[in-house]
C-alpha cells in the first residue's frame, strides 16, 4: 500500500502527470471487465482469461467482506525496474494507490486486497498490511512471531522501503492483530475499526485508538498474538474443487486456487508435474492456522505433497515458481492409521522429486511417513510447531531414547538438514507438535544437491 | 488516587499557579507601559469538539491558554501571541494526551465588540500510555476566531469566542481539527 513516505514521489508523479498531460503508467493494452481495467505495455503477452480470475477473486472477497470498491485499475509493469521508474510506488515495492494496483506481477493478491478495501478507510499501516496478509487464499501467509514487547515498533513503522525487521513486524504483527480482531469482534467490527483507524505511525496514537475501540491494552493483546490461532491467513474457500476422479486439474499459479472436501480423516496426495509446489491449507476457521509456503526455493521438478487431513474443506494452492500452470492430480483415501509400521510398509519413493509431508492442525498423535531414498537427501522443517524424528527404521525409532535425532528442530533454521541415505534405503519420519497450539506440521524432503 | 494522578494534579496546580503569577505580573507591567503601545495579557479557558480523524481519538477537549496582545492606542488591529494547552487525562487505560500550541497572530476589533483573529504557530502532541510508551510529535497549527467582547470595566474585558483550529502533525501526517468556544479574560481597554 502506498503510504506517507512515498508522498514526495507520488507528488512528483502527479506533477509530471499534470505537467505533461500523460504518464508512464502502462496503457498500451487494455483489457476490461465489469470491475477491472487491466493496463499493460505493448510488449506484454496477456491472457484475456486473467480478467475472469480477477473477477473471481473480487467476487469471493466481496462475498466475504461485503465491500464495494468500484472499478479497479490494474497496471502491469514490464518488470520491477519499469515499475520503480514509472510508478509512484516506493522503490522495490508493488503498491496500491486508491483503486490503482501497480505491480510487476500479473496478479497480485495482496495489492488487490488493498484496492478492494480502498473505500473502506485509510488505516494505520499495521492494519492495512495486516488485513492484506490475513485475507489471502492464493498466497496465504504464515505470520511469524513478533516479540510482544516489540509492538511499538510494529505499529509505529512504515510498510515501505527495503525489507527490515521493523517492516517485517508491520506485516506479521498486523496479520496476527487482524486475526485477533476477527476472533474478538467479527468482520463487522474489524471493518468498522478499519474505517475509523487513523493512518498514523505514531505507536502511542494507534495504541490509544485501539484501546478505546477494543477495550483492551495493545500491550496485553500483543502477548495473546503469540498463539498459533492467529498465525494464518483466512480464506472463504469458495473456489472450484480439484477433480477427484484421477484426472488432472489445472490452475494458474499464484492467480487462483482450488479446494478439496474431505469427509473423514484421509491421506491426501497432491502430485504436480509442472514444477510448482502444491499445498493444502485449512479453510474453515483458517485463522487457526495457515499453510506454510517455502517461497524462496523453487522445486527442481515434479513435486508431491502427502497430507494427513481431517474432515472439512481445504484449499489447494500452488506456490513458486510464480509463473505457469499447475497441473495437479489428487489421490485420496481414508486413513486413520498413521503409525510407523503402517508407513514403513508403504514407503514413497523420493525419485528425484520434492516431497512435502503435511499434517493438518488438530491431529493429536504423531504422524509417520516413510520414504525410499536413492541418495542422500535434505530436510526442511516447515511448521512453526513441528518436531521431527528421522530414523532408518521403526525398530530404531522405538529403541532409542533420543531416536535418531537430527541436530535442530527449530522452525526455519537450519535449512536443508542433511539426511544421509541409510543402508536400507528407507527412512521413516515422524511429525509431532512440540506445543499445544494445534498448528499444522510439515517437512520438505528433497534429494541432496 | 494513584501516585501518577497525584503527581499530575500537583503539576496542574503548579502550572496554574505559575500561569496566574505570570498573568498578574504581566498585567501590572502593562499598566506601567507608556502610551501609545498597549500590551495587555489575557487568559482563556475553552471547550472544543474534535472533527475528522481527531474524533476517532477524542470527542471533546478542554483548552487553557494565556497570551498577550499588543496594539497602538486607537488602532483596531492588534498583534497577539499565545500559549495553549489541552491536557487530556484518563482518555484510555492509563493514557494521557497533551497538545501544546504556541502561536502568533492578529486580531481586529469591529465596532467595539466584534473581534476576529487569525493565528499561526507550532504545536507538540505528547501521548503517553501508562509506563509503556510515550510519543511526541511536532506540528503546525492555524486558528481562526470570531468573538464578542464586552468590557467589564475600564480595564478588563471578557470575550466569548468561537474558535476553529487545524493542527497538522507532520511525522504521521495527522490532522487534528477542532471547533470550540472560549472565554477570554483580558486586561483590555476599550478601543
Amino acid at each position: 500500500m502506498l503510504e506517507a513516505g512515498a508522498a514526495a514521489k507520488r507528488w512528483c508523479w502527479l506533477a509530471s502527470v499534470l505537467a505533461v498531460g500523460c504518464s508512464d503508467l502502462p496503457d498500451d493494452q487494455l483489457l476490461t471487465s465489469a470491475h477491472f481495467r487491466y493496463h499493460a505495455r505493448a510488449d506484454a503477452v496477456l491472457d484475456p482469461t486473467i480478467m475472469n480470475r480477477l473477477e473471481a477473486q473480487r467476487a469471493e472477497f466481496d462475498a466475504r467482506y461485503a465491500v464495494d470498491p468500484g472499478v479497479i485499475d490494474y497496471y502491469l509493469f514490464r518488470d520491477a525496474a519499469d515499475r520503480d521508474a514509472n510508478s509512484p510506488c516506493p522503490t522495490g515495492n508493488n503498491c496500491t494507490d486508491q483503486r490503482s494496483v501497480m505491480s510487476s506481477a500479473p496478479f497480485h493478491e495482496h495489492e488487490l486486497v488493498h484496492a478492494f478495501l480502498n473505500a473502506s478507510g485509510a488505516p494505520a499501516p499495521v492494519v492495512a498490511e495486516g488485513f492484506a496478509q490475513y485475507a489471502a487464499c492464493i498466497f496465504p501467509h504464515l505470520a511469524y512471531l513478533v516479540p510482544p514487547n516489540q509492538w511499538p515498533v510494529a505499529v509505529g513503522s512504515s510498510s515501505e522501503g527495503p525489507v527490515t525487521e521493523a517492516k517485517a513486524y508491520v506485516y506479521n504483527f498486523g496479520q496476527r492483530l487482524v486475526a485477533w480482531m476477527m476472533a474478538a469482534g467479527g468482520t463487522t467490527m474489524v471493518l468498522d475499526f478499519y474505517h475509523r483507524s487513523v493512518g498514523t505511525t505514531d505507536a502511542a496514537l494507534f495504541a490509544l485508538q485501539f484501546e478505546r475501540f477494543w477495550g483492551r491494552r495493545l500491550g496485553d493483546v500483543a502477548v495473546e498474538l503469540q498463539d498459533a490461532r492467529y498465525a494464518g491467513s483466512s480464506c472463504p474457500c469458495t473456489a472450484p474443487a480439484l477433480s477427484d476422479d484421477g484426472s488432472a486439474t489445472s490452475f494458474v499459479t499464484l492467480q487462483e486456487y482450488r479446494t478439496v472436501d474431505v469427509a473423514a480423516q484421509s491421506r491426501l496426495e497432491l502430485a504436480s508435474d509442472g514444477g510448482q509446489l502444491v499445498f493444502p491449507f485449512v479453510c474453515a476457521n483458517a485463522a487457526d492456522d495457515g499453510p506454510i509456503l517455502p517461497i524462496h526455493d523453487a522445486p527442481r521438478g515434479a513435486s508431491l505433497t502427502i497430507a494427513r487431513v481431517g474432515s472439512g474443506r481445504y484449499g489447494v494452492t500452488a506456490a513458486y515458481p510464480a509463473t505457469g500452470t499447475a497441473v495437479v492430480r489428487q489421490s485420496r483415501r481414508a486413513a486413520d492409521d498413521w503409525t510407523c509400521d503402517t508407513a514403513a510398509a508403504n514407503p514413497v519413493a523420493l525419485a528425484g522429486r520434492e516431497i512435502t509431508a503435511w499434517v493438518a492442525p488438530g491431529m493429536k498423535a504423531g504422524t509417520w511417513f516413510a520414504f525410499t531414498l536413492d541418495g542422500d537427501a535434505t530436510l526442511d522443517i516447515l511448521g512453526e510447531s513441528t518436531e521431527v524424528v528421522v530414523c532408518p527404521s521403526c525398530a530404531e525409532a522405538r529403541s532409542a531414547l533420543s531416536p535418531c535425532g537430527i541436530p535442530e528442530i527449530t522452525f526455519g533454521l537450519p535449512k536443508a538438514i542433511p539426511v544421509p541415505r541409510p543402508s536400507s534405503g528407507t527412512i521413516v519420519i515422524a511429525l509431532f507438535s512440540h506445543d499445544s497450539t494445534g498448528t499444522s506440521l510439515g517437512v520438505r524432503l528433497r534429494s541432496a544437491p | 488516587m494513584t501516585a501518577r494522578r497525584g503527581r499530575a494534579a500537583l503539576r496542574c496546580v503548579v502550572f496554574t499557579g505559575l500561569v496566574g503569577a505570570a498573568f498578574a505580573k504581566t498585567a501590572a507591567a502593562a499598566d506601567r507601559l507608556p502610551s501609545p503601545w498597549l500590551v495587555e495579557p489575557e487568559a482563556r479557558v475553552g471547550a472544543d469538539v474534535t472533527a475528522g480523524s481527531a474524533r476517532q481519538i477524542i470527542q471533546e477537549t478542554l483548552e487553557l491558554g494565556v497570551g498577550v496582545t499588543a496594539r497602538r492606542e486607537g488602532w483596531a488591529w492588534r498583534g497577539r501571541a499565545g500559549l495553549d494547552v489541552e491536557p487530556l487525562t484518563d482518555i484510555g487505560p492509563g493514557a494521557s494526551l497533551q497538545i501544546f500550541r504556541a502561536h502568533l497572530g492578529v486580531e481586529r476589533d469591529w465596532r467595539r465588540h466584534l473581534v476576529t483573529a487569525l493565528d499561526l504557530g507550532g504545536a507538540v502532541r505528547r501521548l503517553s500510555i501508562a509506563d509503556e510508551i510515550t510519543r511526541t510529535a511536532p506540528g503546525i497549527t492555524a486558528l481562526a476566531e470570531v468573538g464578542w467582547r464586552v468590557f467589564l470595566d475600564a480595564r478588563w474585558s471578557l470575550t466569548a469566542g468561537l474558535r476553529s483550529s487545524t493542527t497538522w502533525f507532520f511525522p504521521d501526517e495527522f490532522l487534528w481539527q477542532e471547533i470550540g468556544i472560549a472565554l477570554t479574560l483580558g486586561r483590555s481597554r476599550a478601543p
